[in-house]
């Protein structure tokens, strides 16, 4: 027996849980590409939305329409997360992108004996979810499909519009009187092959099980796992450091297997009376050195307090991913212990904080205040062609008394970008010029206040 | 210093410059520069408005034209004078027309090869190894060459200038200042970093290098053009432009030859054709006032120079009626006695008071627009025959130049602002609603778009970009026609269209520069009429053609004032409906009054009440004065007609011919311009000195308010009147044939075959199916032995065929037809007909002669192809053919046949949806359209239908209109603006809608005033039903 899952608003529904608002609102999500309307809230449905419409279409219907971009990518994350947790239940699951899922429940027979109790486990399982989906049971998996998609009891009745066949086909069946499944099995199966074609056949053979369906089976991703018991009971986080590193030992080895690296890493001490700390380190960068990741891992602890004994340390490495190289080493020379850069950027940003660690790059910009912006840390600088500028840039121009300098090139004028509110209509002309003590400087008249300022200096 | 700038692009350089070329002329003569030149990018588009606008400024406009060379720079030529003209137009053609619409080919070689010689050229070369090419320059251009020297503010100045001193020096090729200018004030910057962005398809922010860093690009004032160039340099621009003395004005008066024959002139042979049309439409003699009249036409027309105009058009129409081609002209041109007399129009000057002056007037001094319409589907010949006649170098189409409006102005201006497109979509949709008053900038402003930062800048943008022209696409049916070669006059560039060119000039240069234009339209009725006149020999024992048709006929009055007027030109529409048993029209007149009343125009100004209280004897005529009884007295008093109006400006408050007509134009474009607030003041105190009240002066300058751009000039609706009455009399009198003519020519109109044939039906005319047998391509009439003959739908009806494939089955078809299906299968091959229009036959019950259950046949029909490709790369169909019968699928029910009806045919002969649900039980309880006249005013009903039509006038203060159909006729229901808000998802997308109402009878229209809706649409199995929905 096999169960077809549809979750037909999947992804809108996830994103009612995270921001609840959504919910007394009418929410939908929308292809960007051919403006229409994919999913949708009950809200929007009572509206009179309904999915395939055109924006523009659901616009006139409401007012008060909320619309978000559909996310592909989003919607498959979501559904392989979906899947791990149906994992705990189910062996054998396979995914049906976008918007469904399949159950074999034979192998499981042990467990459920019953269809009845399948389901029972599924609603379980999906319940923290808050979705909503209709599943439908079938000796073969596309007669499960069709029957969770189309809401029939039975695989007579459903219409023909939901088999995945071409258009062209549906069509002929349809004006033929063909209206469902059953009228079509109806036709004897030669008959109908010589008519219609192989297409149909291979499709009929499919839904009676004479032809095995390929399925493309789920599994979970690997992640490493482990505990370790302690030998004495450790009261402080220096006495944990050395078991911690055995665990990380173990943890670059099975990642050395892999060659892969980690990017989140969780640490659960075990007390007394089953109580738990979790610590979740995040790495930006990925990470697979034990030493390196302990000193992560240190760096985090020092930040939180031990409140009890630790028993038993788990550790768990998610978010695996294959490895990085190497950015160039930020230190060179004859030290041995070199650190390399996304180790360095690791650090700081666990110990400063994530917001505070930003690299620099050009934007091909004449303005100066417009002409760099920040940038994720260790990302490349960018073009460099500049124009004549001065190497030394004063942050806050200074206003000056035009009579001590001497203007000597020039002028350049730049117009204020209007699109920044704060600057309106200005001007402004740059000079080079020379001061009387013989400093080069770079000087600007800005129209608007009427005065001269210095921006920078050439030597 | 005196200066003229040489180096300047208009938004006609589309998406490079932000200025029109009048605020360019406005301002450089602002600006005290003796001369501007217009140079826009391998263009003279903007020539004419720079042309017109310096007749109001004292600035000369020099014709030119830049171009880009890839390996050696940039070019301007300017124009010396009318013989340059022609060279660089021709130039211009040339480059055009050898790359795609929207580009051009362009080599320096070109300036080398073709002949110049009237032309100057600034040169700013590319690099060094460019400079090679300036020896062969010069001596194309000996004395006129010059190298061009911008100055922009930018680091890159310094080293610039330096070169092209250095070059100038080394060439020794003098050298002028320029600006570059892209716009005509500073203020327009952020627009034109819009316009880059749009260009580039980014943000404004993202622009990066290429964005303008300042305003420099601008008409710079001759003191800051003293700081910035030396002073031989700026001398240089006026040493040039004295030598460009060429104005547009030189280009007027060029017409064809061919139109005048041998030993005439123009006017004498206009003269003398005038006199033969009067004999010839007035055989008993013409009245002396129209003989009068003509002669003074005559008079007029010699006097502004004007024959050709009529003459080429007399030529086209006597082609068109050698071949039997219907056409009529419309528009002012129906104020002309002598058009009457030409044959050019259709209505007698005798029967209505018509304005000559509005056609042609002295004050004016424009050519007269005479506008033709002819059968659409004939129009293509008319078209050839003027290329042909002139050859394609003379003839081609005007331009429409496609500009900017408010949706796709937000649309490109919000994307280069950043702002998401999601957001912008949603302010365009809600703008769409014409709900209320406010203009567009008020109703963002309530949509929340002043929160973002961008947003003032946002409105004020896109508010100084509406009107920018976009690119140039081709006219309807404009065509200009040249005395010698057209690109001569103006440059000629490719349309999309292939085959087609179009000239970069729209209707307004032309009108502007009195080119000869004539107007060849496209009306569907005149060839529904032409083929409805050609059965009446056949099929009701008479012939008639369009002037024939008999006048006054009452039985035709009588059937319009029953609002039977389905089919009936321009008076079908829903709104005519309602108003036909309200004005009941007795006369032809009262038709002419009908077809101007019922349009926004008159509506807004709030004439129609008047006018029916008056005809109904309910309210009394009062003149204020004899004048005004003169102008009012044929419509009771009230001004329904734009002459009237004019006519009433001139003669109550004494606006002179002229500025009557800037009257005329101010009420065309108002809305827009807000022009029309300045003639207030003139208006009343012209009225009051003529001892007119203020009430009647008020009164009368909120009419004109009202009528704005809709009103209809009396002619056009006598010209319309006329197809009107044609038709319905042919309505009354031969409805088969009516029918038939009609169907042949869809699309046009007002109504669906579906409703035309259910409209005959309801007129005892019988309509028969489609058949294999018996059916022909167009719809045919076939003679009963008494009565009405019945129609035989064709098989342009079923969906999915192509003519050319059933034409030639129809050449293998036996003439008695099919005996039974096996014998069409083995009779007709494959190649004749594909199994997919077998198919689409059998779907549309085409084979119910031969075999009855139509699933069975296409059953019987379906069969797998394959294509197998031959050698000689032509690939051959092969059929594997199953045995008929094989399997037997069972008959569709009445539901399914209606349903496979409408998918195939797009609608039924057997019972109408509605019938059918409610045989099955599947509708509420209801009353028919026929029924509702026999309520009660004011009672409670429920009605339903197919919706058929939605309409939401923006004159009826948001009420919408929704027409049912249901198997008896249609019910009009009126729903007002707050239940369709409430209720909007049950009414706007229904196919079927349930309505609770209130029946209101108002003498012999009735309506139903909406209380409650449902729509009902999952009750009805069928898809392919449409609504004409808010036109």
């Amino acid at each position: 027996m096999w169960l077809y899952v549809t979750l037909p608003h999947l992804q809108l529904e996830r994103l009612q849980v995270i921001q609840p608002d959504l919910q007394r609102q009418v929410a939908v999500l929308y292809d960007e590409q051919q403006q229409l309307v994919v999913q949708m809230n009950p809200l929007a449905q009572r509206a009179g939305i309904r999915v395939g419409m055109t924006l523009a279409d659901a616009w006139t219907l409401t007012e008060q329409l909320q619309p978000y971009p559909y996310r592909e990518t989003q919607q498959r994350a979501l559904l392989h997360h979906l899947a791990s947790d149906l994992y705990h239940a189910f062996a054998v699951i396979s995914l049906d992108s976008p918007a469904g899922l399949w159950l074999d429940t034979k192998p499981m027979q042990k467990l459920y004996p019953q269809l009845q109790h399948s389901l029972t486990q599924l609603e379980l399982q999906l319940q923290p979810w808050q979705i909503s989906y209709r599943h439908g049971a079938g000796k073969t998996p596309l007669v499960a499909k069709l029957l969770a998609l189309s809401g029939m009891q039975q695989a007579a009745d459903v219409p023909i519009d939901y088999l995945p066949c071409s258009p062209v086909l549906r069509q002929k069946l349809k004006r033929m009187g063909i209206h469902t499944l059953g009228a079509l099995q109806a036709i004897p199966r030669p008959v109908a092959g010589r008519r219609l074609g192989q297409e149909l056949v291979i499709l009929l053979a499919r839904i009676q099980g004479e032809q095995q369906e390929t399925l493309r089976y789920f599994s979970p991703p690997v992640w490493f796992t482990q505990r370790l018991p302690l030998l004495a009971e450790a009261g402080s986080w220096q006495a944990l450091s050395f078991p911690l590193k055995r665990l990380l030992q173990e943890l670059e080895h099975f990642l050395e297997g892999r060659q892969q690296q980690t990017r989140q890493l969780l640490l659960s001490f075990y007390h007394r009376d089953e109580r738990v700390t979790k610590l979740q380190v995040g790495l930006a960068h990925g990470g697979y050195q034990a030493e390196a990741l302990l000193r992560f891992c240190q760096l985090k602890m020092e930040a939180v307090q031990l409140l009890a004994p630790v028993l038993e340390i788990g550790l768990q490495a998610k978010q695996l991913q294959p490895r990085q190289h190497e950015a160039g080493d930020l230190l060179q020379g004859p030290r041995t212990a070199t650190k390399s850069l996304a180790q360095l950027l690791n650090e700081l940003q666990l110990r400063l904080g994530q917001q505070q660690v930003f690299g620099v790059q050009t934007v091909n910009e004449y303005l100066t205040e417009l002409s760099w912006q920040r940038a994720p840390a260790g990302a490349a600088l960018g073009n460099t062609e500049l124009e004549k500028r001065p190497p030394w840039l004063i942050e806050q121009p200074l206003p000056v008394d035009i009579r001590q300098w001497h203007l000597h090139q020039g002028p350049e004028r730049y117009a204020s970008p209007w699109w920044q509110k704060q600057n309106g209509n200005g001007a402004r002309d740059y000079w080079q010029a020379q001061h009387h003590d013989g400093r080069q400087g770079w000087l600007f008249y800005d129209y608007r206040h009427q005065h001269w300022y210095l921006h920078g200096w050439f030597s | 210093m005196p200066y003229a700038e040489l180096h300047c692009l208009s938004h006609y350089s589309f998406l490079r410059a932000a200025s029109s070329p009048t605020e360019l002329v406005a301002q450089a003569a602002a600006l005290g520069y003796r001369a501007i030149a217009l140079t826009d990018e391998c263009s003279l588009a903007g020539v004419v408005k720079a042309w017109k606008a310096s007749q109001d400024h004292a600035v000369h406009v020099i014709c030119g034209s830049e171009f880009h060379c890839d390996e050696l720079g940039l070019f301007v030529l300017l124009v010396m004078n009318r013989r340059g003209y022609s060279q660089l137009s021709a130039l211009i053609s040339r480059c055009r027309r050898a790359a795609e619409k929207g580009s051009y080919h362009f080599h320096g070689q070109q300036l080398v090869e073709n002949k110049l010689d009237d032309c100057l050229l600034l040169w700013q070369p590319k690099n060094e190894t460019a400079q090679a090419f300036s020896t062969s320059l010069a001596t194309a251009f000996p004395q006129r060459h010059w190298l061009l020297a911008h100055r922009y503010l930018q680091s890159a100045d310094t080293e610039s200038l330096r070169s092209i001193r250095r070059l100038g020096k080394q060439l020794d090729w003098p050298i002028v200042a320029a600006g570059g200018v892209l716009m005509h004030h500073a203020e327009r910057l952020p627009l034109l970093h819009v316009l880059q962005a749009i260009q580039q398809q980014k943000r404004v922010t993202e622009l990066g290098w290429q964005r303008h860093v300042n305003a420099e690009r601008r008409l710079r004032s001759r003191a800051e053009l003293e700081h910035l160039f030396p002073a031989p340099w700026l001398a240089e621009s006026e040493r040039i432009a004295k030598q460009c003395h060429f104005q547009l004005d030189e280009l007027r008066y060029e017409y064809p030859a061919e139109v005048v024959p041998e030993g005439f002139t123009a006017d004498s042979y206009l003269h003398q054709l005038g006199l033969q049309g009067l004999r010839w439409r007035y055989p008993e003699g013409a009245p002396a006032a129209i003989r009068e009249q003509l002669l003074r036409e005559l008079e007029l027309v010699a006097e502004l120079n004007f024959a050709h105009f009529f003459l080429t058009i007399y030529d086209i129409v006597v082609f068109a009626r050698q071949r039997g081609i219907l056409h009529q002209g419309r528009g002012s041109a129906a104020n002309s006695v002598l058009c009457y007399c030409l044959g050019i129009t259709a209505v007698n000057p005798a029967q209505s008071q018509l304005l000559f002056e509005r056609f042609i007037s002295r004050e004016r001094n424009e050519p007269p627009d005479i506008d033709v319409d002819f059968e659409h589907e004939r129009r293509e010949e008319v078209i050839q025959y003027i290329y042909e006649k002139y050859g394609r170098h003379r003839a081609a189409l005007a331009a429409t130049v496609i500009t900017y409006r408010i949706r796709s102005a937000l649309r490109d201006v919000g994307k280069a602002l950043g702002f998401a497109q999601a957001q912008i979509q949603q302010w365009i949709h809600r703008l769409d609603r014409r709900d209320s008053e406010d203009g567009w900038q008020a109703q963002l402003q309530a949509m929340g778009l002043m929160n973002h930062p961008l947003g003032a800048h946002l409105i004020q943008l896109t508010e100084t970009i509406l009107g920018f022209p976009r690119h140039l696409s081709q006219h309807v049916g404009g065509f200009v026609i040249a005395k010698d070669e057209l690109s001569n006059l103006v440059p000629i560039e490719n349309a999309s269209m292939p085959e087609r060119t179009v000239i970069q000039w729209d209707k307004d240069d032309i009108e502007a520069l009195c080119l000869l234009k004539v107007d060849v339209l496209a009306l569907g009725m005149l060839t529904a009429i032409r083929k409805t006149l050609a059965l009446l020999p056949e099929f009701y024992q008479q012939t008639q053609t369009l002037a024939s048709i008999p006048q006054d006929d009452p039985e035709v009055y009588r059937m319009l004032q029953r609002a039977d007027s389905m089919g009936v030109f321009q008076i079908e529409s829903r709104a005519q409906m309602n108003m036909l048993p309200r004005l009941k029209p007795r006369c032809f007149y009262d038709l002419v009054v009908q077809i101007a009343i019922v349009r926004p125009g008159p509506i807004q100004g709030d004439m129609v009440h008047p006018y029916l209280r008056r005809r109904d004897g309910l309210e009394a005529i009062e003149y204020p004065s004899p004048e005004v009884a003169e102008v009012l007295k044929r419509t009771l008093g009230v001004p329904i007609f734009q002459e009237q109006v004019i006519k009433l400006a001139m003669v109550a408050a004494g606006f002179s011919g002229g500025e009557a007509d800037a009257l005329r134009r101010a009420m065309a474009s108002w809305r827009s311009k807000g022009t029309l607030m300045k003639f207030e003041a003139k208006l009343i105190s012209g009225m009051l000195a003529r001892g007119y009240q203020q009430e009647f002066a008020e009164r009368l300058f909120a009419q004109i308010c009202g009528f704005g751009e809709y009103g209809f000039p009396e002619s056009h609706a006598a010209s319309f009147a006329n197809l009107a009455y044609a038709s319905s009399w042919l309505k009354c009198h031969c409805p088969a044939a009516f029918y038939v003519g009609l169907l042949n020519s869809l699309p046009m109109g007002f109504y669906s075959p579906s409703q035309l044939v259910q409209d005959a039906r309801r007129h005892q005319v019988e309509v028969l199916p489609v058949c294999v047998n018996k059916s022909e391509w167009d719809h045919q009439l076939i003679p009963r032995d008494s009565g009405e003959p019945a129609i035989r739908l064709g098989f342009r009806l079923i969906k999915g065929i192509q003519r050319k494939e059933l034409e030639n089955f129809l050449q293998h078809r036996p003439a008695s037809g099919f005996s039974d299906f096996d014998q069409f299968q083995i009779q007709i091959q494959e190649h004749v007909l594909s199994s997919s229009t077998r198919e689409a036959l059998a779907s549309a019950g085409a084979f119910s002669a031969l075999v009855g259950n139509r699933y069975q046949t296409r059953w019987n029909l379906t069969h797998l192809s394959s294509q197998i490709k031959a050698e000689g790369q032509l690939s051959l169909l092969s059929v594997q053919q199953a045995p008929s019968n094989d399997y037997q699928l069972a008959e569709p029910d009445a539901l399914a046949t209606m349903q496979e009806d409408y998918q195939a045919l797009g609608l039924t002969l057997g019972k109408h949806p509605i019938a059918l649900l409610q045989e099955n039980g599947h509708l509420p309880k209801h009353y028919k359209a026929t029924e509702l006249p026999y309520i009660r005013h004011q009672q409670c009903v429920t009605v339903l239908g197919l919706v058929t039509n939605r309409q939401r006038p923006g004159t009826a203060s948001g009420v919408t209109f929704i027409s049912l159909e249901d198997d008896t006729g249609t019910v009009n229901v009126v729903l007002w603006q707050d239940l369709a808000r409430k209720q909007r998802r049950q009414w706007l997308k229904a196919r079927l809608l349930r309505v609770h109402g209130i029946v209101e009878i108002v003498g012999d229209v009735v309506h139903v005033i909406a209380k409650d809706m449902r729509d009902l649409s999952d009750v009805l199995p069928v898809s392919r039903l449409k609504s004409r929905d808010f036109h």
